[in-house]
C-alpha cells in the first residue's frame, strides 16, 4: 500500500538495526529503504565534511535518489527549502532504529514537517 | 602603522584593549573589524547617520527559460550555494562566495548576476577626534571577508591604525591581521582564554607576524600558568589589565577607564612606544 522508497539519515551502516541520526546535513549515512521489501542501501553522506553548505549538498543527495519522503531528526531552513522545493515529504523521528523509524511511518504516527526545525550550522554543535 | 587587536575567545577585551588604546594616543584611525558583532561604537560614541557605504556582492540569478537543467553549475560550486530541485535550479545567496564560477561553466548562459548587499560601512570623527570607521554584517549573511576587506581599503597610514579584529582564528580574523606591523593578543587567566590564546599563537606564527601577550581580568596568581606559557614560547605579556570592580563598572556603562583613570593612558602609551621599539 505504500510502494515507496525513502530515504533516512542513519549513525551507521547496520541494517535496519542502525541508529536513526538526528542531523540530517552532517549525518554520516543516508539509508534508502524500499518500505514494502525492507530492501535497505546505504550510501556515504559526502557533506558531512563539507565546509560550508552541508544542508544544501545533502538536500541534492537525496534528491537525486528520487525518493519519495525523508525521515531525520532536524531540518535546517536551507536543506528544508531545498527538499521542499523537490517535494519530497520529510517526517521528524528522534532516537530509534531505522526498524522502528520505518514502523512509526507505517502506523501513522510520525509528525509532517512543514517548517525548518533547526538553525543553521546546528548539525555542527 | 598598524596595530590588530586579537583574541582566540570572544569576551576577553579586545574592545576594551582597543578602544582604550585608541583614546590614550593622538591621531588615531579605528576600525571596527569585528564586523558580526561590531561594539566599540558603544565607548567611541561616534554620531553616525543613517548614510553608509554599502558592501555589494555578485549573486547569480538563474534564467529558468534558458536552463536546460545539466546540473553542471551545481556540481562546480565548491560552497554548496546551488542545487538542482526537480528541473529548478535554486541558489542559496547567504553562502555563495561570488566567485563567479557558475556563470563561466553554465553552457548555455542562463546564469547572470545581481548584486546583493552583504554589509555596511559607516564611519565619523568621534568627539575625542578618533577617525573612527565601523564594518557591518547585514543579518543572515554569512561571509564577513568582503566587508572587512572593503574596510580595510579606508586605512590611512598616515595616521596611527588601530583594527579591532574578529575572535577566533578563522578567515575573518586573518583578513582582518594581514598586514599588520604588530598585533595585541588579548587573553584572560581561565582554561579557555589560554586555550584559545595557543591557538591564535599558533595562528600568528604561521602567517609570520610580531606580536605580544595581553592579559585582561589579571588576579595574581591566576595568571600562573599563561604566564608559563607564553615564558616558555617566548612570548612577552606586555601589559595586564587587573580584574577590577571600577574597570567592570565603567565597562558596563559603556564608558572606556582611561577617561576616568588617567594612570591608564600613560600606560598604554608606553605599551604603544614599545611596540614602536619592537618593529624595529
Amino acid at each position: 500500500m505504500y510502494n515507496m522508497k525513502i530515504a533516512i539519515t542513519a549513525s551507521n551502516n547496520d541494517g535496519l538495526e542502525a541508529k536513526v541520526d538526528s542531523r540530517f546535513g552532517r549525518a554520516p549515512f543516508f539509508a534508502i529503504v524500499d518500505i514494502d521489501s525492507l530492501d535497505i542501501d546505504f550510501i556515504n553522506n559526502a557533506a558531512t565534511g563539507a565546509r560550508g553548505g552541508a544542508g544544501v549538498m545533502a538536500a541534492q543527495t537525496i534528491v537525486d535518489q528520487k525518493v519519495d519522503a525523508l525521515i531525520s531528526g532536524n531540518f535546517g531552513p536551507k536543506a528544508f527549502s531545498g527538499l521542499d522545493a523537490a517535494n519530497i515529504k520529510l517526517y521528524s523521528f528522534q532516537g530509534g532504529t531505522i526498524k522502528e523509524a520505518i514502523d512509526s511511518l507505517k502506523n501513522g504516527s510520525l509528525k509532517d514537517v512543514s517548517d525548518p526545525t533547526n538553525d543553521t550550522h546546528a548539525g555542527l554543535r | 602603522m598598524r596595530i590588530t587587536i586579537l583574541s582566540g575567545k570572544g569576551g576577553t577585551g579586545k574592545t576594551t584593549v582597543a578602544t582604550n588604546l585608541a583614546l590614550s594616543l593622538e591621531n588615531v584611525q579605528l576600525l571596527d573589524a569585528d564586523v558580526e558583532e561590531p561594539n566599540s561604537y558603544i565607548f567611541i560614541k561616534p554620531e553616525f547617520t543613517e548614510e553608509y557605504e554599502a558592501v555589494l556582492r555578485a549573486i547569480p540569478v538563474i534564467d529558468d527559460e534558458k536552463c536546460t537543467a545539466c546540473k553542471q553549475c551545481v556540481d562546480f560550486c565548491e560552497y554548496n550555494a546551488l542545487a538542482l530541485m526537480l528541473d529548478k535550479v535554486l541558489v542559496f545567496p547567504e553562502i555563495c562566495h561570488s566567485c563567479g564560477g557558475c556563470k563561466r561553466i553554465c553552457p548555455e548562459g542562463a546564469i547572470r548576476e545581481e548584486d546583493r548587499e552583504l554589509g555596511k560601512i559607516r564611519s565619523d570623527i568621534s568627539g575625542e577626534g578618533i577617525d573612527f570607521w565601523q564594518g557591518e554584517l547585514n543579518i543572515g549573511e554569512e561571509t564577513a571577508v568582503p566587508v572587512i576587506e572593503q574596510l580595510k581599503e579606508h586605512i590611512n597610514d598616515d595616521e596611527n591604525v588601530i583594527i579591532d579584529a574578529p575572535p577566533g582564528t578563522t578567515c575573518p580574523t586573518i583578513e582582518a591581521v594581514a598586514d599588520s606591523d604588530f598585533s595585541l593578543l588579548v587573553t584572560e587567566p581561565t582554561p579557555f582564554g589560554l586555550s584559545d590564546l595557543k591557538m591564535t599563537v599558533e595562528m600568528m606564527k604561521e602567517i609570520k607576524q610580531p606580536f605580544g601577550v595581553i592579559i585582561n581580568r589579571s588576579e595574581g596568581d591566576k595568571d600562573i600558568e599563561v604566564e608559563d606559557y607564553c615564558a616558555q614560547e617566548n612570548i612577552s605579556v606586555m601589559l595586564k589589565i587587573p580584574f577590577d570592580r571600577k574597570i567592570a563598572e565603567l565597562y558596563s556603562n559603556g564608558i572606556p577607564f582611561v577617561q576616568e583613570m588617567p594612570e591608564w593612558k600613560e600606560k598604554f602609551k608606553k605599551l604603544f612606544d614599545e611596540f614602536k621599539g619592537a618593529i624595529k
